[in-house]
């Protein structure tokens, strides 16, 4: 440990020990996020606030820790407040620096239960019953109150949209998701994968989202390979991963290049186009021409969007 | 060659002997061929009646059901999660891709759980817990049941858990229930799991740095009739000593795994299996023993990791002409440092008798270094120690 973060972490183990007392502003920018002791009337700080390291995520998160780290974990700061002197009315808080944008939108989403309504929390937030979370830059904020009282709730929704409005970064969607197609896709269903998209070594992250035509569904997804080259060796390597389980059908996309169909006994009907550095594919129930229509607007949209670069 | 190892006395290796393992070592890796057929292999689960595949899915992260058939055509059966992974999301990953994939359900095991009860927990809220996850994984019942991420005596012997666990095992929701953590006392955990008779299944980190004294823990549990499954085999996976040691061609990957599957006792090793490849790369380790230069491999990594471990065993205390409570302070040293339990760290600190405490350290000579079994440099680290948990001092 340096001397910089010992005392860091003897700043924030003091304060820890105050209990109730302010979180002062003169620390991190983690716990500057964190309200003052004046905004929570009738509440103390009943544990933390501790930090994480990427090394001691797993003390907290045990084997969920890995997820957190595949998508750029950097610290996390948790703090636990109560209400009055009931150690069973508590706000639990978690504030996870992700180390960019796309980590904290990766982890938000892969948490982000389906069909739910986002608040406008920083970036995008949500609350499921007595969990709460939201994004915005680098922090990905979660909240989880001891129950669903009333009370309990109504803090733990003032705390992350307050920590949300407080972070830095922009209030917009991520700018990797502008170039999925609007029309038919799901709420919600966006997701950022950090990296081995669709389970192969020889593709990076990318972005998933689902479709759906009347009730017929299918899952976009795209992948930006950073040079020509590389995207061309990736999708031949993923066509032969198809081949090898013989699930190549007849025919191919007429837009792109080295497009291909697939026939999956899990992911359903399938293509797959390469244009230029981006490997862009869409699989499910939807008819052929539905889903070559959404990922044709997907690669025009990309295309667009590379030549105003 | 496949070189037999005294898996107690692994890391109780030096350097020299790392050094003349490794050449001759050298030149006898045993990279997976390409074309080479995967064949899983099965063990009993302890006295549960299960067979779980050598190789388990660590289906956390993983909401790619593709990825999990090639996992199931690789005669992968056995699938862990946890409730308590990012809301339930995970749990409803893999109930989704069991789902999609059409596997029949008794043919696969599933290990689900969640966090030992909090002060708030009762019978029925953990019960609702077990439903909660039941529906989560479409499935009707769970296979092992798991009290995850034990961190106390308290945590092991929760009597609303084991009441929450018979009521649900009456019902048919639940079969067997499992032990579950990776913290630092866990050795005493085992050892209390084993004392109370009412786990069926420890899961556990093992790995051939961290406790030597666990292979005999898993023993008696195995006379007991508990089996064992175990994650975290790579001894932290850091990713610089690892690139170094497989540049003459080995897999730490797989020379972990053969480690941990060489315990007679352990029947299952859970990876988190994130590609096609890794898949191929785990199920390749099975049935192969460590050869000799991989042997030689994870005697340098534990060279490299052992002294940054204490194992609370005690020894150096009767070295100590102080009274200097070592493994206690390193033990709140651990809660300040990895748990972010600072305040309360702190506070036990304060609590010990003053001779007790490190201050005797920053004028000793140290003996205490030479009584480690390990070889740490424990006078630095109670100094270290002293430094982080003295509030007077902070």
């Amino acid at each position: 440990m340096t001397a910089r973060t010992l005392i860091l972490a003897l700043t924030v183990g003091l304060a820890g020990c105050a209990g109730g007392d302010p979180i002062t502003t003169a620390t991190p920018p983690m716990t500057r996020l964190l309200p003052a002791a004046s905004e929570l009337a009738g509440w103390t700080v009943a544990e933390g606030p501790a930090e994480y390291s990427p090394d001691t995520l797993y003390e907290y998160l045990n084997g969920g820790a890995e997820r957190y780290q595949s998508h750029g974990f950097r610290r996390l700061l948790h703090i636990r407040y109560q209400l009055g002197g009931d150690p069973l009315a508590c706000v639990t808080l978690d504030l996870y620096d992700m180390g960019s944008e796309l980590g904290a939108f990766g982890i938000y989403s892969a948490a982000r239960p389906a069909g739910l309504e986002p608040m406008q929390w920083g970036a995008e937030g949500y609350r499921s019953g007595s969990i709460a979370a939201a994004f915005r830059g680098s922090i990905f904020i979660h909240g989880e109150a001891d129950d669903d009282r009333q009370e309990l709730v109504e803090m733990l929704e003032k705390l992350v949209s307050g920590v949300a409005g407080g972070a830095d970064g922009s209030v917009s969607p991520p700018a990797i998701l502008a170039p999925l197609p609007q029309t038919h896709r799901q709420a919600g269903s966006e997701r950022y994968v950090p990296s081995n998209l669709l389970g192969h070594s020889f593709l990076p992250g990318g972005v998933l989202a689902g479709y759906e035509i009347d009730g017929r569904r299918a899952e976009l997804f795209v992948t930006d390979l950073g040079a020509e080259a590389d995207a061309v060796a990736a999708v031949a390597a993923l066509r032969a991963h198809f081949e090898s389980r013989e699930t190549i059908a007849r025919g191919a996309p007429t837009f792109g290049d080295d497009g291909f169909r697939t026939t999956d006994p899990i992911f359903g009907q399938g293509s797959v186009v390469r244009s230029g550095n981006l490997i862009a594919g869409i699989h499910g129930d939807m008819l052929v021409q539905e889903r070559e229509d959404i990922l044709s607007r997907l690669i025009a949209e990309a295309t667009e969007a590379a030549s105003r670069r | 060659m496949v070189e037999t190892i005294d898996r107690r006395r692994f890391l109780e290796l030096g350097a020299a002997t790392a050094g003349v393992a490794l050449g001759c070592g050298r030149g006898d890796p045993e990279p997976p061929p390409e074309d080479l057929p995967l064949t899983m292999r099965y063990r009993p689960l302890g006295a549960t009646g299960l067979q779980v595949s050598e190789i388990a899915f660590g289906a956390h992260g993983v909401d790619n059901a593709s990825l999990m058939a090639a996992a199931l055509e690789a005669g992968i059966n056995t699938f862990c999660t946890s409730g308590g992974y990012m809301d339930g999301r995970e749990e409803e990953a893999l109930g989704d891709a069991i789902a999609r994939i059409g596997t029949p359900r008794d043919t696969i095991v599933i290990l689900t759980g969640e966090p030992p009860p909090g002060a708030g927990d009762t019978v029925e809220t953990i019960s609702a817990k077990i439903d909660t996850s039941l529906k989560r994984l479409r499935t009707d019942f769970i296979d092992v049941y798991c009290n995850a991420q034990v961190e106390s005596t308290g945590d092991v012997l929760s009597e609303p858990l084991f009441e929450a666990f018979e009521r649900a095992k009456k019902a048919g929701k639940v079969r067997h229930l499992a032990l579950a953590g990776h913290h630092g006392g866990m050795q005493e955990f085992l050892e209390a799991g084993i004392d109370c008779g009412r786990y069926d299944v420890f899961f556990t980190k093992y790995d051939f740095v961290s406790y030597p004294e666990q292979d005999e823990i898993l023993n008696r549990a195995a006379a007991k009739g508990i089996g064992t499954m175990v994650f975290k085999v790579g001894a932290g996976n850091r990713k610089h000593e690892i690139e170094d040691l497989e540049r003459g061609g080995l897999s730490f990957h797989q020379a972990t795994l053969k480690w941990a599957l060489g315990h007679p006792e352990v029947a299952s090793v859970a990876v988190t299996l994130t590609n096609f490849d890794r898949i191929r790369e785990s199920v390749a380790a099975v049935g192969r023993g460590l050869a000799a230069a991989e042997t030689a491999m994870l005697r340098r990594y534990a060279d490299e990791m052992v002294h940054r471990y204490c194992r609370f065993c005690t020894t150096c205390e009767a070295a100590c002409p102080h009274g200097v409570a070592v493994a206690e302070i390193m033990r709140y040293e651990m809660y300040f440092s990895c748990y972010g339990r600072k305040s309360e760290a702190m506070r036990l600190y304060g609590r010990l008798p003053g001779v007790a405490k490190a201050e005797a350290c920053a004028d000793c000579r140290g003996s205490c270094d030479a009584a480690c079994p390990f070889g740490r440099e424990v006078r630095a680290g109670l100094l270290d120690a002293r430094a982080r948990l003295d509030l007077h001092r902070a």
